[in-house]
């Protein structure tokens, strides 16, 4: 591990993580609009203040690391985008780079973490250990989405590069491209995202049958009328 | 209503995508860095190892081995903690061994910290424990939250350098534990710092430690670890040490599809065998048996022995005569008791042996093995939680056993 690089690239994660919260809490108390260059520059530097407070003899910035010491870079494009977002209102991620990403974090940390439950002598993890194995399928995945033309593959191509330099604490490729956290997250954006869709559905669903229902009740007094209607023709 | 043509909509979704020239330039980098990794790979070995390389044992048995010879003393100085556990004991290449325990005022607490002590060669007395890692002295080597030190486990490699692998908790209990590695260049006086290994997906949480290594004939470290949260599982961690005390290369394999088996000790056996002994956390309450044909990469399913055990640690050893050496809790329920036994057919059957330590209502617990380059046997264990006791015999006491007066603690 190239330990100074480990820790600038951990300490550049924290911060936009944080500046990002603080960045989405503003709105809320100012219903002004948009931010002046005064409060992102305020929001930013308290971040960084808050992340060196102590707590008890221990910045907070370490507790962060205690808990979470392996960021993956998904999650470090996530936090930067929206980071992007908030400070210059520049979207890097368009619908099907965020659909790329949260479907590929759920289905991927759902095979990573719960692949022992399932198949107790499957062990996935194990591969990450295998440098030149995992250089190749990564970069790969990356060219795969890149030929697509999706953004996550520049997203993978950043999780290659920083794990040609070992930038995280871990050794193991699958800390580079997933963590608990990412994880989570998109599992959750999924479950969000297929819970709307299927509210929508059902709405939809329900309106039709409800207006077949109005149209069969209303058919025989339609009926009466086109008659009338008919005879009055003939008439 | 109007339709739109469809190729509006492919242009619309064409902006929303890489331009070309994007795509190239990231695509010709995501190669040529696959190439640098790939070239620039420093070590990669997937396979098992060729040979475990059985312990050397340089000095020539003397006339006095043949006199059974069964002697005990103190790692501890009387009182110096009020609880002391879990002690791991090493033969060094100067003959000196040198033991670790974590004491402190009781297990989890945070002023627990890790104490060395060493028998010079030819000495029968431990000299003063020194302090060598601490919960400060973790969370200031390691950047990072520390609540609390627990299991550490030394050994020395191919090159003459010592390692110490041990537990820290940043978040829970024990199943939220991590482990770290330090090493030394003069046989424990002084060490390096702390690095962390990160060994688990799931926040790298819950990697504990126990017993000794086995060693590859390619300089590779088979350590026996264990993992603990929601499922509990065995593990073997392979370390390539470095020739600046870094660890070159580490992975970690899972060694039994079995569930509720911890605190593995392994034992190389002749050729490619190796047999794994399995302290038992479930309702069957006995140690159980696994093999390796490949030197440890692949694992029979795991059996149960015909000795019991108390959901606590055991250890093993590999005597010159072929035999095995187990040291184990010979009860169901509690650790009462510390008894010897022998296997003549490498783990198949046992034969029960002097019982080393009993009390009721005591505790004797987490025995460590070693052989010094004489061929005595040392064991350390867990004296009531309050001290770590050394006992040393030989193979003839092993055969003849007489236990001699227990020394009276002062």
């Amino acid at each position: 591990m190239i330990f100074s690089l480990a820790f600038a690239f951990y300490a550049f994660v924290t911060v936009a993580a944080l500046w990002v919260v603080l960045l989405r809490l503003w709105p809320r108390c100012n219903r002004s609009g948009r931010l002046g260059v005064t409060v992102k520059a305020i929001t930013g530097a308290l971040s960084v203040f808050l992340l060196l407070v102590r707590i008890g003899s221990v910045p907070l910035w370490k507790y962060v690391f205690s808990y979470y010491p392996n960021p993956s870079l998904p999650m470090l494009g996530l936090v930067s985008a929206a980071l992007c977002q908030r400070l210059f209102n520049i979207s890097f991620f368009k619908r099907a780079d965020c659909y790329a990403i949260w479907i590929f974090g759920a289905v991927i940390g759902s095979v990573l973490y719960l692949h022992p439950l399932l198949f107790g002598t499957v062990d996935l993890y194990y591969w990450g250990w295998e440098r030149e194995l995992s250089a190749w399928l990564l970069g790969a995945l990356a060219v795969g989405f890149l030929a697509w033309g999706n953004r996550f593959g520049v997203v993978l191509l950043s999780a290659l590069l920083a794990y040609a330099l070992t930038a995280l604490e871990s050794r193991n490729c699958w800390d580079y491209v997933m963590d608990p956290f990412f994880w989570l997250i998109s599992l959750g954006i999924l479950v969000v995202r297929a819970g709307i869709m299927s509210l929508s559905w059902i709405k939809r669903v329900a309106s039709r049958v409800r207006a077949h229902a109005v149209a069969e009740t209303q058919a025989p007094e339609l009926e009466v009328v086109s008659r009338g209607l008919e005879q009055l023709g003939d008439h | 209503m109007q339709s739109v043509p469809s190729s509006d909509f492919r242009h619309q979704a064409a902006l929303l995508r890489l331009c070309p020239r994007h795509r190239i330039t990231c695509i010709v980098a995501t190669l040529l860095t696959v190439f640098a990794t790939v070239h620039y790979a420093k070590f990669s070995i997937l396979a098992a190892p060729n040979s475990i390389t059985i312990t050397k044992r340089a000095g020539v048995p003397n006339v006095a081995d043949a006199v059974a010879s069964f002697t005990q003393s103190w790692v501890t100085p009387p009182g110096y903690t009020p609880s002391a556990h879990c002690s791991s004991i090493c033969a060094l290449p100067s003959g000196d061994l040198l033991a670790v325990w974590y004491g402190g005022t009781r297990e989890g607490a945070e002023d627990v910290s890790l104490f060395t002590a060493r028998l010079p060669a030819g000495s029968e007395q431990w000299s003063q424990p020194v302090k060598t890692v601490d919960r400060a002295l973790a969370q200031n080597e390691l950047e990072r939250m520390i609540k609390k030190v627990g299991n550490a486990v030394i050994f020395p490699d191919h090159t003459g350098g010592l390692w110490m692998v041990y537990v820290s908790v940043s978040m829970g209990g024990w199943s939220g534990s991590a482990l770290n590695i330090k090493s030394s260049r003069d046989e424990g006086r002084t060490w390096g710092e702390s690095q962390r290994l990160t060994l688990n997906p799931f926040l790298n949480l819950s990697s504990l430690v126990r017993n000794k290594p086995v060693y590859a004939s390619d300089g590779r470290i088979g350590l026996p670890v264990y993992y603990e949260m929601a499922t509990k599982f065995p593990q073997i961690l392979w370390l390539t040490p470095g020739q600046d005390g870094s660890v070159q290369d580490y992975r970690i394999r899972n060694l039994s599809t079995e569930t509720g088996l911890i605190q593995p000790t392994l034992v190389p056996l002749q050729g490619d065998r190796m047999l794994m002994l399995l302290r038992d956390g479930r309702s069957s309450r006995s140690i159980h048996t696994a093999y390796s044909d490949d030197n440890g990469w692949t694992w029979s399913q795991a059996l149960p022995s015909s000795l019991p055990n108390p959901d606590a640690a055991v250890d093993a050893l590999r005597l010159r005569d072929g035999r095995i050496l187990l040291v184990y809790n010979d009860a169901t329920n509690g650790r009462e008791n510390l008894r010897l036994a022998l296997s003549s057919d490498d783990g198949r059957t046992w034969s029960t042996g002097p019982v080393v330590e009993q009390g009721i209502n005591q505790e004797y617990s987490y025995p460590n093995l070693v052989e010094d380059q004489r061929g005595r046997i040392h064991l350390t264990y867990t004296w009531r939680r309050e001290s770590i006791k050394h006992v040393i015999f030989n193979l003839a006491w092993l055969d003849h056993p007489v236990l001699a007066q227990l020394p009276v603690r002062p």
